[in-house]
């Protein structure tokens, strides 16, 4: 059978999670070297891949890869079909709904302008608040400044982005980090390489939260 | 008409050549397998209503793609066959007394999201026993779907097994909300302590329950193994009965020849919550989705008449085919033996020769003759033709054509 295959989002995330599998007693010397997008690790176990970030849940899902590294936002917007294993708590940020602290909610269909479209309707369904959803994909805190959206719902990190745009955080959603995921199949038929993964991740997870 | 307009809409696909010919042999390979073991075949009706199918314990109404009936009521593309069969085994039980084994080869409908490549139209085939509550039945159904699907050309199977009853008990035993107890099951699916106890949170449970249900994640792997292991974590008659019902169950299941890894796990909870015992699930490592779902669902028929044991499975055929023609991809399409071709004259003569060869069991086409000839030869070489024969005449014997007609090309 081919190496347990992992898909991780290309970025600065990526090299988190090659800290997480290198601490899990994986080596991946050939990591940020040249520009193969499949890494694999020394001892043959198992190969990384990157994979754009919103692509990582079908990767997962549809059995290209057997487990991947993608952010709780990517998740709660596509749903996946994928199993959740484990808090890999890095990459922190939460999503919230931001806007000019001028904007009054009261009565009005609410406009919102969002990267995660689904994830903004279920959020104003939820308040019974009818809204309109506008998709965007980047600079998003622009559109309410430009009057295109009332609000927007996006993953906020430190804030300075938003503050630098006189933006402010209205409400938070939920917390985001990044988390490990797996298919049904690749966790049953491959079950022993998956928990060694799960457990070498767990334990090099706890072992930086009891530093921090 | 645009070409938008002509096109198939998303989710339903036209299928010819070769992958047709790899799906009629998945369906053929299965059929035969069905008949070998005396199921006989039945056809349910493509449209039914919605009630018959709205009912938590089958599936989610928002998926069922529904029509609207002259009568105002509310139709549905039939979006499982194991309900209609179930209907079908009620009716004949009124009659007929003994165990009913029943097949079925059918398309299932389903609304689909075509952007993750779903399919909207399945072709599913499956069995279903009535009548017979014994753990041999079980065995039979699983082994049955097993052979079925290495007949279609499938390896490296892995089945996965548990119970019902098992998580029934297990939810009488820890007395949980609801609410707590679907989120539970869902972290037992994933076998995974730390989600068991994301799900029961602080909610009010002894930590009695919480040890329980965390040592329930581990019931996976192999069943001499599982099976001790779950021994020692009844906690009550359901559970007793489940882990003893498992042990028969697999215990039949020994007397077959299967070339499956079978492992069990008592976490394991197939979709449809009709089942009452021993469900069971089927994978192949290349494939990201079960290939074969089934168990026992005892009563389902309570709603058709009186309540009889049941027990069935379905296979996904056409991920089976797509499996097939990816992992064969020189398995020829379907193509004719020969190409008559003749002029106004040699017609008669050459449409008699065509019926003997036919008589014979070859596949041939007859076309006049072009004008441009090389163009019909290359036409038919391209279609994978074999021969082609220009004006034959019929044979007196009504044999071959080796040495009676001339060959062009």
């Amino acid at each position: 059978m081919r190496p347990l295959r992992v898909a991780l989002a290309k970025g600065r995330l990526a090299a988190e999670a090659v800290s997480l599998l290198t601490a899990s007693g994986f080596e991946l010397p050939g990591f940020g070297r040249g520009r193969s997008l499949v890494v694999p690790d020394s001892t043959g176990r198992l190969e990384v891949v990157l994979v754009k970030s919103d692509d990582i849940p079908v990767y997962v899902e549809k059995g290209a890869a057997d487990l991947g590294v993608v952010g709780k936002d990517v998740l709660v917007e596509q749903e996946p079909r994928v199993y959740e294993l484990l808090d890999l708590q890095f990459g922190r940020a939460q999503m919230c709904v931001a806007g000019t602290q001028a904007w009054d909610p009261s009565g009005r269909k609410v406009v919102v302008g969002s990267k995660y479209p689904r994830t903004a309707r279920r959020h104003f369904t939820s308040l019974g608040i009818p809204s309109e959803v506008v998709e965007l994909h980047g600079s998003v805190e622009l559109a309410p400044l430009l009057g295109l959206v009332d609000v927007i719902v996006d993953i906020v990190e430190t804030g300075a982005t938003l503050r630098d745009n006189n933006l402010a955080v209205l409400e938070t959603l939920f917390d985001v980090t990044a988390r490990l995921v797996t298919n049904q199949v690749s966790l049953r038929t491959r079950q022993a390489e998956v928990a060694e993964v799960l457990s070498g991740m767990r334990s090099a997870v706890a072992k930086k939260e009891s530093v921090s | 008409m645009s070409t938008r307009r002509a096109m198939e809409p998303l989710g339903v696909d036209t299928v010819t050549g070769r992958d047709l010919a790899v799906l009629s042999h998945a369906k053929a390979a299965v059929r035969a397998v069905f008949r070998g073991y005396g199921y006989r075949p039945v056809h349910t009706p493509t449209v039914e209503y919605l009630e018959l199918f709205r009912d938590e314990d089958v599936s989610t109404s928002d998926d069922m793609v529904k029509l609207i009936g002259r009568d105002g009521r509310v139709l549905v593309l039939r979006p499982d066959a194991t309900v209609p069969v179930s209907r079908l085994a009620a009716r004949i039980n009124r009659d007929q007394a003994g165990p009913v084994k029943l097949s079925y080869v059918t398309n299932v409908y389903r609304w689909a999201d075509p952007a993750r490549g779903e399919q909207m139209e399945l072709l599913q085939a499956g069995v279903e026993v009535f009548n017979q509550p014994e753990p041999d039945a079980d065995a039979e159904v699983l082994a049955l779907g097993l052979e079925a699907l290495a007949a279609a050309g499938v390896t490296r199977m892995q089945v996965d097994m548990g119970h019902a009853g098992w998580l029934d008990g297990l939810r009488q035993a820890t007395s949980l909300e609801p609410e707590v107890w679907r989120a539970v099951l869902a972290a037992l699916e994933v076998r995974s302590p730390d989600l068991v106890a994301g799900a029961l949170g602080d909610a009010p449970v002894s930590t009695t329950v919480r040890a329980l249900l965390g040592d329930v994640t581990q019931l996976h792997g192999a069943p001499s193994t599982v099976l001790q292991s779950a021994v020692s974590l009844v906690r009550n008659e359901a559970m007793a009965d489940a882990v003893a019902n498992l042990a028969a169950v697999l215990e039949a299941l020994s007397a077959y020849d299967i070339s499956a890894d079978v492992r069990l796990d008592l976490g394991l909870a197939n979709p449809s919550r009709y089942y009452t015992g021993a469900v069971f699930q089927a994978y192949t490592p290349v494939c990201a989705e079960p290939l074969l779902q089934g168990g026992r669902y005892d009563g389902l028929t309570a709603r058709f008449g009186a309540p009889q044991a049941a027990c069935g499975l379905g296979i996904n055929l056409t991920r089976v085919a797509q499996l097939m023609a990816e992992a064969n991809p020189s398995v020829p399409g379907p193509s004719a033996d020969y190409l008559i071709t003749y002029t106004p004259s040699g017609r008669a003569a050459a449409l008699r020769r065509a019926g003997q060869l036919r008589a014979q069991g070859y596949v041939v086409e007859t076309e006049p003759q072009a004008v441009d000839g090389a163009a019909q030869l290359a036409a038919a070489r391209q279609r994978g033709t074999r021969q082609v024969l220009a004006n034959p005449t019929p044979s007196e014997d009504g044999g071959d054509d080796e040495t009676t007609a001339r060959r062009a090309g």
